[in-house]
């Protein structure tokens, strides 16, 4: 698909200025077919430094660098331009072999506050609302109950903008204007549109905002609900859930607020860019999304429409998380699973077919030391159903439960391996128990062993044997992260003690019992920590 | 002779303890192989564990498996290379 014509800024730093570069950047944007639409050189000041630009590098030779001279800036086009100039000028900064963190010859600008910003001091008369970024994502504007008057001022904010305007409708609106709204998208001639609902939820002090974004095609099929504020946030995720949308957390003074929520309610982005954050904010908030496995939205919110917009390759993420949303937004995964064939009590042909029915995106039947029940599930080829197995293992007197993955059921040798192993853990547990002090340890050979077998060994439940940890975990290709009985603290502690050696996470619910509904507990921190599972689901070649 | 009919004794009276036997015992000597005549791998477990608690040895690795260790003549047999 060809990519739009996007307007991005070149800022070439006063070292490049100094030393005479500033040509010779422009030609080599020029020359990977960027256009040059303007330039205009200007220094900048101490007083306004800090409101146009962010740094991680605050200090006063930042400061002092900045504002030691004239920059120049070039206002360019370009097909996905503002990706492609940030792209070239890594390249640039390459080829001229700057490797310094502050004297790096020029600047690119952020989506959104940063570019608008920049965009206002280096080039105030092309505020106009023609020379934005692809789209603005956040573009607050109220509905009436006068269609004609209501089509006419939305269709008037677009021509005034170059940027795709996404509008976004307070719940009430779309409750009360709502067969307007629909009717205003039925006529639309944009391809793949969405439109936002913002929702207030009052959480004590705190009132949060969310937006619900939706295709503009089925929004005439949207069930909303004739309240201002809903009074818990699961209770507004879920209505989007149930019209197909997705959540992101809308503009909020209080950007402490959404880093609070977020770990409580995992929302799959935030709207990062909005001329209310201050840049500052902004960058702790975009780190913050980002390390979380966001996506960072951002628009005008209120001010006037495209103001604020985001590049195409963010607005793009976007879109195609959009289009794939059902698999992604909430993960589906439970990966340790009893049936009959070991001390559960459902069949395994059920625990299957209703993990199928409920769309799990993966799950692993994991009976004790034995694989007998998967042989006749490999024929049918059940997508996501990773082949398990929970093995018995012993680490100084203490019965250790390694979980085994495989990518195919191991050959039938397997089978017989387990069941002696297991008779050999009885044996050597009852050495174990008459000479407290035994240095037993299995757990390394079980683990080669299951590698033999193209298979990954994860630590099971390991709170239950936590102390054991140090020992063994080294042996193991990982260990489970999520699991019942483990509270957010838990979770945290694993990932900050362990992180580094475990090359695989997981989660799972020790289901033993029968009528398998799907364990939201799991399924709900699967949402929060999935960045922390993604190795394992790669691994798995599950999408 | 007399030790080996002594330990054979001995792992019959263990064998009786700890699995219900599905055939006379008069019909059982040395050779019967132990999983025809009622034993499984709990019972098994159950077995060398008081095998070892009895004699105050441990079996190598090896005869932990059923396969290695399925008849009185060969739990006797690994009694002997451990040197009882």
């Amino acid at each position: 698909m060809k990519t739009p014509r996007e307007y991005a800024l070149v800022i070439v730093k006063p070292d490049g200025v100094r030393d005479n570069k500033a040509e010779e950047v422009l030609d080599f944007f020029k020359n990977n077919d960027i256009t040059l639409v303007k330039s205009v050189s200007k220094k900048v000041t101490k007083a306004i430094l800090d409101d146009i630009f962010t740094s991680k590098h605050n200090g006063a030779f930042y400061k002092k660098y900045m504002t030691s001279d004239k920059m120049i800036a070039y206002l360019m086009e370009g097909n996905n331009g503002f990706e492609q100039c940030r792209l070239l000028k890594n390249r640039l900064r390459e080829q001229y072999g700057v490797d310094k963190v502050i004297e790096n010859i020029c600047h690119t600008p952020e989506s959104g506050n940063e570019y608008m910003q920049q965009l206002r001091f280096f080039f105030p008369e092309c505020c106009d609302g023609k020379y934005q970024l692809y789209s603005d994502v956040y573009c607050k504007v109220y509905a009436s109950s006068d269609y004609e008057y209501m089509k006419n001022c939305l269709n008037s904010y677009r021509e005034k903008t170059n940027s795709r305007l996404i509008f976004v409708f307070g719940n009430e609106e779309m409750h009360a204007y709502g067969e307007n709204i629909a009717k205003f998208y039925l006529e639309d001639e944009a391809e793949r549109n969405f439109v936002g609902v913002e929702y207030i939820v009052a959480l004590g002090k705190d009132k949060l905002k969310i937006v619900g974004y939706y295709n503009a095609k089925t929004i005439s099929s949207l069930q909303c609900e004739n309240v201002y504020l809903y009074r818990s946030v699961q209770e507004v995720l879920d209505l989007i859930a149930k019209n197909n949308g997705i959540p992101i957390w809308g503009y909020n003074k209080e950007i402490k607020n959404i880093m609070e929520y977020f770990e409580e309610y995992p929302l799959s982005g935030a709207i990062v860019y909005h001329p209310l954050y201050s840049i500052k904010e902004t960058e702790l908030l975009r780190e913050f999304v980002e390390e979380h496995g966001m996506f960072s939205l951002g628009g005008s919110g209120g001010a006037h429409p495209g103001e604020c917009s985001i590049s195409y390759s963010l607005f793009e993420k976007f879109e195609n998380y959009f289009l794939q949303s059902r698999q992604i937004c909430r993960r589906k995964i439970d990966c340790h699973i009893h049936t009959k064939y070991s001390d559960g009590l459902s069949d395994a042909e059920d625990i299957v077919g209703k993990c199928k029915e409920l769309e799990f995106d993966c799950f692993a039947i994991t009976d004790h030391d034995t694989i007998c029940g998967l042989k006749k599930f490999e024929e049918t080829a059940v997508g996501n159903l990773i082949f398990g197995t929970e093995i018995t293992t012993i680490c100084f007197g203490t019965e250790i439960h390694v979980l085994a993955y495989f990518p195919k059921v191991p050959s039938d040798d397997f089978e017989a391996f387990l069941k002696n192993n297991r008779i050999k853990n009885g044996i050597l547990l009852h050495r174990c128990q008459k000479n407290k002090e035994s240095n037993v340890n299995t757990v390394k050979d079980i683990a080669k062993m299951i590698r033999q077998y193209g298979g990954i060994s994860i630590i099971a439940h390991p709170y239950n044997y936590w102390d054991l940890i140090d020992e063994i975990i080294d042996d193991c290709d990982g260990m489970e992260l999520i699991y019942p009985s483990f509270e957010k603290k838990d979770i945290e502690n694993i990932i900050e003690k362990y992180g580094n050696r475990c090359r695989f996470f997981t989660a799972g619910s020790d289901f033993h019992g029968d009528h398998f509904t799907g364990n939201d507990y799991i399924i709900k921190y699967c949402q929060v920590y999935r960045n922390y599972l993604t190795p394992f689901l790669n691994y798995f070649k599950i999408k | 002779m007399g030790i080996k009919d002594n330990k054979f004794e001995t792992v019959m009276e263990l064998v009786k303890k700890t699995m219900v036997l599905t055939v006379d015992e008069s019909e059982i000597n040395e050779n019967t192989e132990l999983v025809d005549i009622g034993m499984d791998s709990i019972s098994f477990i159950t077995l060398i564990a008081e095998i070892e608690d009895y004699y105050e040895v441990e079996f190598p690795e090896d005869k932990l498996i059923i396969e290695n260790s399925s008849t009185i003549a060969k739990l006797i047999d690994t009694l002997d290379y451990l040197g009882i």
